[in-house]
């Protein structure tokens, strides 16, 4: 789910840059002011470390396979540090095996982002339940692949109406992704709930 | 690799991310496949970086040399193979090969410690820059931990599917969280928060020729792209 370089022309990409700059540097504002900063530090840089990993992880869903996002129990767990988290995990796996790209990665920050920061919402104003859990989840796979296709057609085509068809169907085709990765987010929650009920917000 | 170098290299990938036009997009990437040649980087470390985003380009392969065009090349029933979406994958392919390469360049070149900290220098926050350093620092060491947990799943006669997946991951974050406040305690025993007086390589006359000579090229190429429309 992440834009490759050389897909989006300069017209998507440095508004891109210039819009998720503007908003990561305002959430490193508003976590410099929530008082000392380096406590959060490495709980988020652990975090991000798992869902790195966990992400890469293929988890066999007959007759195929699927790598999981996660970030809407990323927008959970981190609340205001999902952001950077997010900026740092694509720019890792932009480094280490070139998923995604260096001058597309300010438009994967927002894909990524902004079903992360919904996602995190929609779990706080349920109040921590169930059903919010797995909102999350869906939420973040949703919103992450409504907004990867969108930039793909607009980036590609100049016919609206195949384009609202197609990104239909391509919603519609990742509809089971969104349950797997609701259930996971809400079976990850409702562990920790169990475990370390002081890791949710 | 010098600070000159770095901004030089980031320059070309602007420009070259923003030609529109096979020949200019053809002979920047001769370019970047030159500039990787010297290096002396290994072209296997190419290809691992080429290798992951090739699904959506054979994806884009496939949909692209089909899109509506006035020069038909071959026509079965509606499928029309146009000029125009031809010429739109071999733009679209060379880009991504071109930044590709460049990003490898750019970042294969001198251990990400270096990088950090001449973005640091840079001013980009420190905060950031941690946050990167610190999760790059402990991918590898959950790795391990992660390799070791599908072990033990393994031979208590388990395999890794959702169900099996949820209690693993959420172990993983109980123990990741439990780590990292044993790191905040080792941070704050180094000075963790104290200015930071390291010295990241200085700009020198080098480095006004390096950026000199790569942005004279970026800027050259673009002003060919200009005249080519």
């Amino acid at each position: 789910m992440h834009l490759p370089d050389g897909l989006l022309p300069p017209s998507l990409w440095i508004p891109g840059w210039g819009i998720s700059g503007l908003w990561l540097g305002l959430n490193l504002r508003q976590i410099q002011h929530r008082g000392d900063p380096g406590r959060d530090l490495p709980r988020a840089s652990l975090l991000t470390a798992v869902f790195f990993l966990a992400g890469s992880v293929q988890v066999p869903v007959p007759p195929a396979s699927v790598h999981l996002l996660l970030n809407g129990l990323l927008g959970v767990l981190l609340g205001p540090w999902a952001l950077p988290a997010i900026t740092v995990g694509l720019l890792l796996q932009a480094i280490t095996f070139g998923h995604g790209g260096l001058t597309s990665l300010g438009v994967n920050i927002l894909i990524m982002g902004i079903p992360a920061l919904l996602a995190g919402w929609l779990y706080r104003l349920s109040r921590g339940s169930w059903l919010g859990a797995f909102m999350a989840g869906a939420v973040g796979v949703g919103g992450a692949v409504l907004l990867f296709w969108g930039t793909v057609l607009l980036s590609l085509g100049d016919n609206p109406e195949a384009e609202r068809q197609a990104l239909l169907l391509l919603v519609l085709a990742h509809s089971p992704l969104m349950l797997i990765e609701g259930g996971i987010t809400a079976g990850v929650i409702g562990f920790l709930r169990r475990v370390k009920p002081q890791l949710l917000p | 690799m010098r600070p000159g170098q770095f901004l030089g290299l980031l320059t070309l990938m602007g420009v070259g991310a923003s030609l529109g036009h096979w020949q200019g997009i053809a002979l920047w990437l001769g370019v970047s496949l030159s500039l990787y040649g010297r290096s002396g980087l290994p072209w296997t470390a190419l290809w691992l970086r080429w290798r992951y985003p090739l699904g959506l380009l054979l994806v884009l392969g496939l949909l692209l040399p089909f899109q509506p065009g006035e020069t038909i090349l071959w026509q079965w029933g509606s499928l029309r193979l146009t000029g125009e979406g031809v010429l739109s994958l071999v733009r679209v392919g060379g880009r991504f090969g071109g930044l590709v390469t460049l990003g490898g360049l750019l970042l294969g070149s001198q251990p990400l410690g270096q990088t950090l900290a001449m973005l640091r220098h840079w001013g980009i926050p420190a905060l950031l820059l941690d946050l990167l350093g610190l999760a790059y620092r402990y991918v590898f060491v959950l790795h391990v931990d992660w390799q070791q947990m599908q072990r033990a799943l393994w031979l208590r006669g388990g395999k890794l599917d959702i169900p099996t997946l949820i209690p693993l991951l959420g172990s993983l974050v109980v123990r990741s969280v439990e780590r990292s406040e044993r790191v905040y305690q080792g941070m704050r025993l180094r000075g963790y928060g104290q200015p930071w007086v390291g010295d990241p390589q200085i700009w020198q006359r080098q480095d006004w020729l390096w950026l000199g000579g790569l942005g004279g090229l970026s800027v050259g190429l673009g002003i060919l792209d200009s005249f080519l429309g």
